[in-house]
């Protein structure tokens, strides 16, 4: 069935149309949430609270773009709004400027989904939201800036911060990958 | 390439050469030139590269039985269906009018009685609002209980059901069809302020002409049965 018609029985209330819906769009919701959120318990709710606002809203949506894209974007804001009533960590760290790495990582380390994750987990709420906006995402400075209510230039600035500090987070991991103990 | 003898690159600055490289072209030349930092800048694009590229992850597994539980009570579109069939019945001519009586009162019950309503155009003998009818209803005339008439009409047609009041039953039961033309009332009206914030919605649109297509067919086969017995119901 087509995802408009399922749309309208969703609006109408049909739990079979809201469920098909979910189960077609609910990977890419939870890995964005997830990945915002840096943690497991938090993404659980911000995904459920996601699909709940989704639902209730769904007389919102007017079809301009696919359901997936509405969707994915208002899991987004959700994530981000409830994210920044909170605070986890420390937004910016001063210790990122002017951080080296002189590891020497393997490819399969610098690549592996777990490690990337793990990292991404590791990093403060700040410069982790930007860079799963801009990096994973693949969303413009500006946006992220508005979103945000952020200044784009200070979105760039976290950006590149977060980056250097990812590439820090994941150089033990490579080290020990050298060394032989294997990554998972 | 050997590494040079200065100081390398930080993490940072080579974010920005990847970012915008023609901001920093001291910093571009130092790449060509420094093998340490060389690698830095290829791996820290091979793990951007990465990133661009993570998939999708799996929700916990209960993750829509929660969802599903927080959603609100659910709701059911009643099966609309030709009432024209029990209207037929002409042994129950008399029953009719006390219906349409009943219809009234309970619309009038549950609409407020404003000048508007279709209970009170039907008791004035005038045309009740049809499916050509432009919507009514701006946005002065949205009332933030259009959701819970809705729901409490659509409750109300299916304790009907529960009720076990078939469509033969309705013309013995008195009260069980005003109550049905109330409640087929109080879904048009939330229909149509549903409708006048989203003017195209195809299943708003749907679903109201629906209702007012099952209304008006009730109320056209009630007028007609009054008529038939030589009854003024005014």
């Amino acid at each position: 069935m087509e995802e408009q018609a399922l749309v309208e029985r969703a609006r109408a209330g049909d739990r079979l149309a809201m469920s098909q819906l979910y189960q077609a769009h609910s990977r890419r919701v939870y890995a964005v949430v997830r990945r915002l959120a840096g943690d497991d318990d938090l993404a659980a709710d911000l995904s459920q609270d996601a699909w709940v606002r989704a639902f209730e809203r769904l007389h919102l949506y007017r079809g301009e773009a696919a359901f997936g894209t509405w969707m994915h974007r208002l899991a987004t804001n959700v994530a981000l709004n409830r994210l920044r009533r909170r605070t986890k960590r420390p937004d910016v760290e001063a210790s990122a400027v002017g951080m080296r790495t002189h590891v020497k990582p393997s490819d399969e380390a610098v690549l592996s989904r777990r490690v990337l994750s793990d990292a991404l987990d590791k990093l403060p709420d700040g410069y982790r939201r930007v860079l799963v906006m801009h990096d994973v995402e693949g969303w413009t400075h500006d946006e992220i800036g508005k979103s945000l209510g952020i200044a784009s230039g200070t979105s760039k600035s976290q950006l590149h911060k977060a980056r250097a500090r990812m590439r820090q987070l994941i150089a033990p991991s490579a080290a020990a990958t050298e060394a032989g103990n294997g990554l998972p | 390439m050997i590494a040079q003898p200065y100081e390398h690159l930080t993490l940072e600055m080579i974010s920005e050469v990847l970012e915008e490289p023609e901001l920093h072209p001291e910093a571009a030349e130092h790449l060509a030139a420094c093998d340490v930092c060389s690698l830095e800048h290829s791996l820290m694009r091979r793990t951007l590269m990465a990133l661009s590229g993570l998939g999708e992850m799996d929700p916990p597994v209960d993750e829509w039985e929660r969802v599903e539980a927080r959603l609100p009570t659910k709701r059911h579109v009643i099966p609309m269906r030709p009432l024209h069939v029990f209207l037929g019945w002409p042994a129950q001519v008399a029953a009719a009018m006390i219906l349409f009586a009943g219809g009234i009162l309970a619309g009038l019950t549950f609409m407020g009685g404003g000048p508007d309503d279709a209970a009170t155009l039907v008791a004035n003998g005038e045309s009740l609002p049809s499916v050509g009818d432009p919507v009514r209803g701006g946005p002065e005339t949205r009332s933030p209980f259009a959701l819970a008439q809705y729901y409490e009409a659509v409750a109300g047609l299916e304790q009907l059901r529960a009720r076990r009041v078939g469509f033969g039953e309705l013309l013995e039961d008195p009260m069980a069809t005003g109550e049905r033309l109330a409640w087929l009332d109080g879904l048009i009206e939330a229909s149509r302020e549903a409708l006048a914030s989203s003017p195209t919605d195809p299943a708003i649109n749907n679903l109201l002409f629906d209702l007012i297509k099952e209304r008006d067919d009730l109320s056209v086969g009630l007028e007609s049965a009054v008529r038939l017995a030589g009854l003024d119901y005014r």
